[in-house]
């Protein structure tokens, strides 16, 4: 095997770029990671429990970081991105941009610096539901397990109130950019997504009332670690919603939008109407779909989702969400396609299951790949770049993990094959 | 599964739809937006969503003698959010233009009227009819009596004793099919829609006419606001311009341009004919306009739909073209060729828009009327 010790650039930083690492670096292959956070996890991190086993990611990803801890062939570059990729001589050359943390390794994250620093930021892991000081640690698990300063926030040199509290000179507030030039032999693709903007879908009013929040903000406001210790409650009032409504394709199967299927969010939201039933049983949940679509062992979990009290299924996509008065709480219709009626649902809140947009569509990573019309990646003809996870398709995390696995044979044998 | 439900499509129904403007149908995959993005729509069986369904399975019968079709105003908005590009708009259009040739009782007109390639035929009618009575309107004029000439106009071209005939036996003809077409159609809503109509008739056709002036529904649309002012102005040219010709039908057979009483009368011809036609050019050009702008979001529209706007644009040119070229003609009674050109290009137009108005878009008159006043008494709105 005398291509050990060859390198694969993992582009992204969720659990498809994580698994991907840490397969090749198993397998004695180096990893390197360039993540655009400031930490590791990507979407998976912000999530409160896997569906259908409503079991936490924590558990998995920590097994996750401390593979990569104990293996010195895995090496990761956060807040950072892919400025360029050249192939020469079989060679990939990429420069690679690192923006300042502001930080330094010598931070233990004992949180002496948050105390002091006076600045609020919206707090971007908790999607704007909360806020966090201008110096944060992105999460109670994140890696590397340091502060970072946000830049845009801080009000630099002149405060310095973090300088003087940390006892460990871990605090550069003079900290400049800089590029670093990666050699690697295969590149693997895992950019992942980004929830879809529910601003643009004018008819379902997000941004008219904080009651209508999107699936990614009801997965924090369910996390422990999330804006509201793990209590689904009303962002406007604090009060715990007596009825909820899931919009389900808010943004996807919809050419005005994201022509695919998202693929996990009619899974997300049985997962959903779970939590709030664990919260309190009394709670209706209103689900309005198109199409169920649940594939293979899934199918089960949806049985059981359904068949619980207080767990109406409409089939019927939300077209109109209307304020309800004093209530703080909404109309939504939809026309029941079954009984060819039109229901007018007052709820307390709502969710819309937004889908998947893949982060290509923010900004196309300067690599040669083809994209298909949502913007997932096809596969390369230069088989030594290898596309995975949601940036290739819509796909739950169990089918990432797999998929990464392959994505990482495949890179191994582009080095062997050469 | 007890109450299994055999369904029978109706294919050539089916192909027709998707040749004529709902080529789209099959896009539907049943999400039921547009039912609820449709500001007409009520809350008990909305519409579009089962007319999408019923054009997918190629139910002809339920499709015709379904109100809601009428009770859609082709706005766009639910074409416009439609997740799959069905545009439910476009197919309901479809779904109209087959009603009413489905209703019209003679089925050469509402085949030949609706199909591009059979224009020359069509016209041909008007056209010959007119070319004979101008030939011998000469003899004609020489064997009538003095007292039964008319004076003025293009008597010298076309007889006016003929004019009225033919035109008078075309909205005869006219009356006829859309009697036979909305009979036929209120029989069958009543045999297959959910639905059936209660008390009055007079007071549902009073409040259905007051709402069509107003136009009070249409402009509850969204997408095509403009297009509601553009095809009210359009309505009352219409109304304008049977004013005029009841009052030049008065002024000719009884009372004559010379009492005072004619002479006031003519006047208020002139203006009302005059404002109306270019109400009518002002109204129809938009619509065009507006046709052609929001091709992308809620259609252009078919043959059915700009070969009948150009047809009233015609009308409304041809007829100021004919007065304007009239007047300037050296004696007003001997208009000269381009004139009579005109004036027999306007006749054609006038002609095609009277005797085939029951089978042209023009019967939604009748048949939209007649499904609101349905919809209205059975409580549907």
């Amino acid at each position: 095997m005398s291509e050990q010790g060859k390198t694969i650039l993992v582009v992204g930083g969720g659990i498809s770029v994580m698994t991907t690492a840490i397969e090749a670096a198993e397998a004695g292959y180096k990893a390197v990671i360039i993540e655009r956070n400031s930490y590791l996890g990507g979407r998976v991190a912000q999530m409160n429990k896997y569906f259908p086993k409503l079991c936490p990611p924590y558990c998995g990803m920590e097994i996750n970081f401390s593979r990569m801890r104990s293996n010195p062939n895995v090496r990761s570059y956060t807040l950072a991105r892919l400025e360029s990729l050249n192939k020469e001589d079989g060679t990939y050359k990429a420069a690679v941009k690192v923006e300042p943390r502001f930080v330094n390794s010598k931070c233990t994250a004992c949180g002496e610096c948050e105390k002091v620093c006076p600045v609020d930021r919206p707090n971007d892991f908790n999607y704007g539901m909360d806020t966090t000081k201008a110096i944060y640690l992105p999460h109670e698990m994140a890696f590397p397990v340091r502060y970072a300063v946000d830049g845009a926030a801080c009000k630099g040199a002149s405060c310095g109130k973090c300088v003087e509290a940390c006892k460990y000179d871990a605090i550069e507030l003079e900290m400049q950019a800089e590029t670093v030039e990666i050699e690697a032999d295969a590149v693997v693709m895992a950019t992942g997504w980004n929830p879809y903007d529910p601003n643009k879908i004018d008819n379902l009013a997000f941004g008219k009332s904080p009651n209508i929040i999107n699936n990614v903000m009801m997965e924090r406001l369910a996390a422990v670690n999330g804006p509201t210790g793990g209590k689904i409650q009303r962002p406007s009032d604090g009060k715990e919603p007596a009825s909820v409504a899931f919009v389900q394709c808010a943004g996807s199967r919809d050419e005005n939008h994201m022509q695919h299927c998202s693929a996990i969010c009619c899974l997300a939201t049985f997962k959903q109407i779970a939590y709030l039933h664990e919260q309190n049983p009394e709670i209706q949940a209103y689900m309005f779909y198109i199409d169920l679509r649940a594939q293979g062992k899934y199918e089960a979990f949806v049985q059981d989702v359904s068949a619980q009290e207080n767990t109406t299924l409409i089939k019927g996509k939300v077209a109109e969400i209307a304020e309800d008065g004093a209530t703080g709480g909404f109309i939504v219709t939809a026309e029941n396609a079954v009984t060819g009626e039109k229901v007018h649902q007052a709820v307390d809140m709502v969710v819309l299951a937004t889908g998947m947009d893949p982060a290509s569509n923010e900004m196309r990573a300067p690599v040669s790949l083809d994209y298909e019309m949502s913007g997932f990646m096809v596969p390369s003809s230069d088989p030594g770049i290898i596309a995975t996870g949601v940036a290739k398709k819509p796909s739950d995390v169990a089918s990432c993990t797999q998929d990464a696995t392959a994505a990482t044979l495949k890179a191994i044998q582009s080095i062997v094959r050469r | 599964m007890a109450d299994t439900v055999m369904v029978k499509p109706d294919l050539s129904f089916i192909r027709e739809l998707k040749e004529t403007g709902g080529d789209t149908l099959k896009q539907c995959y049943q999400c039921a937006t547009c039912s609820v993005i449709c500001p007409q729509s009520p809350d008990d069986k909305p519409f579009p969503r089962k007319e999408m369904i019923w054009a997918g399975w190629g139910l002809k019968e339920k499709l015709v003698s379904d109100p809601d079709i009428w009770l859609c105003h082709h706005c766009g908005d639910c074409t416009s959010y439609c997740p799959r590009g069905a545009k439910p708009g476009e197919v309901l259009g479809a779904v109209r233009k087959q009603a009413i040739q489905h209703y019209a009782p003679v089925k050469f007109f509402a085949k030949a009227v609706n199909d591009k390639s059979q224009l020359l035929k069509i016209l041909a009618i008007p056209a010959v009819i007119l070319f004979l009575a101008a030939l011998a309107t000469p003899g004609l004029n020489k064997a009538l009596p003095p007292s039964l000439m008319h004076e003025g106009a293009f008597g010298n071209f076309i007889n006016t004793w003929l004019v009225d005939a033919i035109f008078t036996s075309a909205a005869l003809f006219a009356l006829w099919s859309a009697f036979k077409g909305i009979t036929n159609m209120w029989a069958d809503m009543k045999a297959h829609s959910p639905q059936q109509p209660a008390g009055s008739l007079m007071q549902g056709l009073t409040a259905v006419v007051k709402e069509v002036l107003g136009h009070s529904k249409f402009k509850e649309c969204d997408v095509n606001k403009e297009r509601a002012t553009a095809h009210q102005l359009t309505l009352y040219a219409f109304i304008g311009l049977a004013v005029t010709t009841t009052l030049g039908f008065i002024i000719m057979y009884f009372s004559g341009e010379e009492s005072i009483f004619g002479k006031m009368l003519f006047l208020a011809m002139k203006f009302i004919g005059n404002a109306s036609a270019v109400a009518l050019i002002v109204g129809a050009g938009l619509l065009y306009l507006n046709r052609k702008a929001k091709d992308e979001k809620s259609g252009l529209g078919t043959y059915f739909d700009w070969g009948f706007l150009t047809v009233v644009l015609l009308v409304g040119v041809s007829g100021f073209l004919a007065q304007i070229f009239r007047y300037m003609g050296a004696d007003n009674h001997d208009p000269n060729f381009l004139a009579k050109l005109i004036y027999f290009i306007h006749l054609v137009c006038v002609f095609y828009l009277f005797a085939y108005a029951p089978y042209s878009k023009f019967a939604h008159l009748f048949y939209r009327t007649t499904a609101l006043v349905y919809a209205r008494m059975s409580n549907r709105q």
